[in-house]
């Protein structure tokens, strides 16, 4: 997040008054951490690319309806995207999946560079995919699309408090999954948030 | 605590690293995406000032209960009405839209080569005919509008054939042909009833004469005058196209099918049939007459710095004779 969420809340009103060039902007700075969030729901790049695209056609049809109020414009526009991935995955019949993304680069690596990268990536990718819908839903929008946790409240529909405990849990989670071990301390103080978050699967 | 804190930097190092690997746009789908959306947002901002525009009258009524339930079913009403005059106006030079039209036109161009050079003369032809069109009818509005819009459209076509000989030579003929027109109908225009109307007419389209004689000088000097060679356009060609375009463009205006016959001159092969790009402009209910083409139409012909292709038929601006 390079500009300042004032800056944000200019361009949005620029944007709101009919200035294109703000609104480049805006799809400028949110592009890449909507489509990463959406592509870590959905089965495909192509769906993820089509669905990014619907995102900001519908935030530009809803524009004029935004009023800040204290709302994060990024809560806000996650939210419309959030419920694209919703509509798209009950419409397709489809359930988010990591399995089938593709894979960009590797940059300059060798082969067995290359395979210790993937190998840790399949590993990140089993450990998400043991989380639970609403703790996966968390660490997309707090750490691939890097928002706050109000906006990532905002976007969930649900209380800061609630998505820091999700992401807490999530993040135990794929501590555990990934083999990344606590010690016996840090095990007892976990113990009944692990069990909390055995009820939200 | 702190080995917590470590852990966690390194879930965060790893889910970056995930997210970079497989949850990156790919750069050229960013790019498809962004032309989309913006070529969106221009025409929904567009759409809005319009409808700002039209509707003033609606905008500044005043902020009573029973005034705003009437004032918002107008509002829309007025909004779907100005989006659907507006493009039913947008086809004639002149009107409120047109402007917006020439912009629109501009933002779907090719982005260069052969393809942008053919689409840049398709829309010089059209504002041509819009032009004669107008003449025909006596609006000067519409000729000033369609030949303001026409000067700036041959700077943008120069511009983007620049560096290319075979693209500025096909600028080049295509303005040629259009100066020959335009002779033409300022010539046939003296014959004209209404003195003043045919004046100031007669004066617009002198200006767009001059100005295309100075684009064509521009492009010579640039070295053009060779490129004209490479299409081999004949001496005294232009004259027959100028006449199969006026015909051409009587045809479109019309609704026919734009067919034009070139009448005047020599040169043959190069009676380019009206631009069929300009139909609707004069409306279907209101066929226009057809301009006179004046008796002898033939401008100064363009001297072709190349003899050798003197035997060569006129290349058509448009490569089509319909």
């Amino acid at each position: 997040m390079t500009i300042d969420d004032a800056a944000i809340e200019r361009l949005v009103t620029d944007a709101q008054l009919g200035d294109a060039w703000a609104f480049g902007m805006i799809f400028d700075h949110y592009h890449e951490p909507i489509y990463r969030f959406i592509a870590s729901r959905v089965h495909r790049p192509s769906d993820a690319e089509d669905l990014t695209q619907h995102v900001f056609v519908k935030a530009l049809e809803a524009l004029p309806r935004y009023e800040s109020r204290g709302v994060p414009f990024g809560g806000w526009l996650f939210r419309l995207a959030r419920n694209a991935v919703i509509d798209h995955v009950r419409t397709r019949h489809d359930h988010a999946e990591l399995d089938s993304i593709i894979e960009w680069t590797h940059g300059d690596a060798g082969p067995d560079e290359i395979a210790v990268v993937r190998q840790e990536l399949d590993a990140v990718n089993a450990a998400l995919a043991a989380l639970t819908d609403e703790q996966r839903e968390a660490i997309a929008l707090r750490f691939f699309a890097g928002l706050s946790a109000r906006e990532a409240a905002e976007a969930m529909g649900k209380q800061e408090g609630t998505v820091r405990g999700l992401q807490f849990r999530a993040i135990a989670a794929l501590r555990r999954e990934l083999g990344i071990e606590l010690d016996g301390r840090e095990l007892v103080e976990l113990r009944p948030r692990h069990a909390n978050a055995s009820t939200d699967g | 605590m702190q080995a917590m804190e470590v852990r966690d930097r390194e879930i965060e190092r790893r889910l970056e690293a995930f997210a970079r690997a497989r949850l990156s746009p790919d750069p050229l789908a960013v790019a498809r995406a962004r032309a989309r959306v913006m070529r969106e947002a221009r025409l929904q901002f567009e759409a809005a000032r319009v409808a700002v525009h039209m509707a003033p009258s609606v905008a500044t009524v005043p902020h009573r209960s029973t005034a705003r339930r009437v004032a918002m079913p107008l509002l829309a009403a007025s909004v779907w009405l100005a989006i659907a005059v507006g493009s039913i106006s947008a086809a004639s030079a002149g009107g409120p839209l047109f402007n917006a039209r020439v912009w629109v036109e501009n933002v779907f161009l090719p982005s260069g080569g052969v393809a942008r050079a053919d689409a840049e003369i398709a829309r010089l032809d059209t504002r041509v005919a819009e032009a004669v069109a107008g003449a025909a009818r006596g609006d000067v509005g519409a000729v000033q509008a369609a030949l303001d819009a026409y000067n700036q459209i041959a700077d943008e076509a120069i511009a983007a054939a620049a560096g290319d000989p075979a693209l500025v030579a096909l600028v080049s003929a295509a303005l040629d042909h259009h100066r020959a027109v335009l002779t033409a109908v300022a010539a046939g225009l003296e014959d004209r009833g209404n003195e003043n109307a045919a004046a100031a007419v007669e004066a617009s389209i002198q200006r767009a004469i001059e100005h295309n004689q100075a684009v064509v000088n521009r492009l010579g000097s640039s070295g053009a005058g060779g490129a004209g060679g490479v299409n081999g356009k004949p001496a005294g060609g232009s004259s027959t196209g100028g006449g199969g375009s006026t015909g051409g463009t009587g045809g479109s205006s019309t609704g026919g099918t734009g067919t034009g016959t070139g009448t005047g001159g020599s040169g043959a092969g190069a009676g380019t049939g009206g631009s069929g790009s300009g139909a609707g402009t004069g409306g279907g209910d209101h066929p226009q007459k057809t301009p006179k083409p004046a008796p002898n139409p033939t401008p100064k012909p363009t001297p072709d710095p190349d003899p050798s292709h003197a035997d060569q038929p006129e290349r058509s601006p448009r490569g089509q004779n319909e």
